[in-house]
């Protein structure tokens, strides 16, 4: 996933959470849960948008999906809400900051991760310092 | 035996919040650069990684044998 940000997981979590168990199945089963197509319309993402952002979230443990695409007429994975990112760890949620970079000191070669800030300088161990007097920190990213 | 060392390719389409999970919840990890032979990113670890967390990260990395 390329770009990824905690709005968008929360936007993404939240509609799953709100549609789940709002759908009714063909065959008579009783309430289903949302598919890609339903949190889509839901939150206005694009379809790569949403599906990155599920099998992420499914990854994470924070939601849950059943069934799959297949050629003999299976549906999409419906999702089930199951723990909220933002309510484990102390409410210290560790989602997607798009601003986590990893830079090279082109002094002493070492890695440093870093964020993005306005007036904020990152200091390598061996004293450069990155982003001083106005320097273009972007410069240094090896890894965005 | 005790200095051995488990190296694994990461991914150039890997984004650093993904490193950083992924380093996150396998410590200690050292991340490295190399420029010679296969160029990329690194990480070495002294404990080889789970059959669960090769599994979350498939595709992403890939071990490099010696």
């Amino acid at each position: 996933m390329k770009e990824c940000d905690k709005e968008t997981m929360n936007r993404i979590l939240e509609a799953v959470r709100i549609e789940q168990g709002r759908y009714h199945q063909r065959d008579g089963k009783g309430p289903s849960n949302p598919t890609y197509y339903d949190i889509e319309k839901r939150t206005g993402l694009d379809t790569k948008t949403v599906v990155d952002y599920l099998r992420f979230a499914e990854k994470e443990g924070w939601i849950q999906g059943k069934g799959f695409y297949n050629r003999s007429g299976g549906g999409a994975k419906r999702w089930k809400f199951i723990k909220d990112p933002n309510e484990v760890d102390n409410g210290k949620l560790e989602v997607f900051d798009p601003n986590l970079k990893i830079y090279q000191c082109p002094e002493c070669h070492r890695l440093l991760w870093g964020f993005i800030m306005k007036n904020d300088d990152l200091t390598c161990p061996c004293g450069f310092v990155f982003g001083k007097k106005g320097c273009d920190m972007e410069r240094w990213a090896i890894k965005k | 035996m005790e200095n051995k060392v488990w190296t694994y390719k990461l991914c150039d389409t890997m984004t650093a919040w993904q490193i950083y999970l992924l380093m996150k919840e396998h410590s200690p990890i050292k991340i490295f650069i190399q420029t010679d032979v296969e160029k990329g990113l690194f990480i070495e670890t002294k404990k080889e990684l789970s059959e669960q967390m090769k599994m979350k990260w498939q595709g992403y990395i890939r071990e490099v044998r010696e």
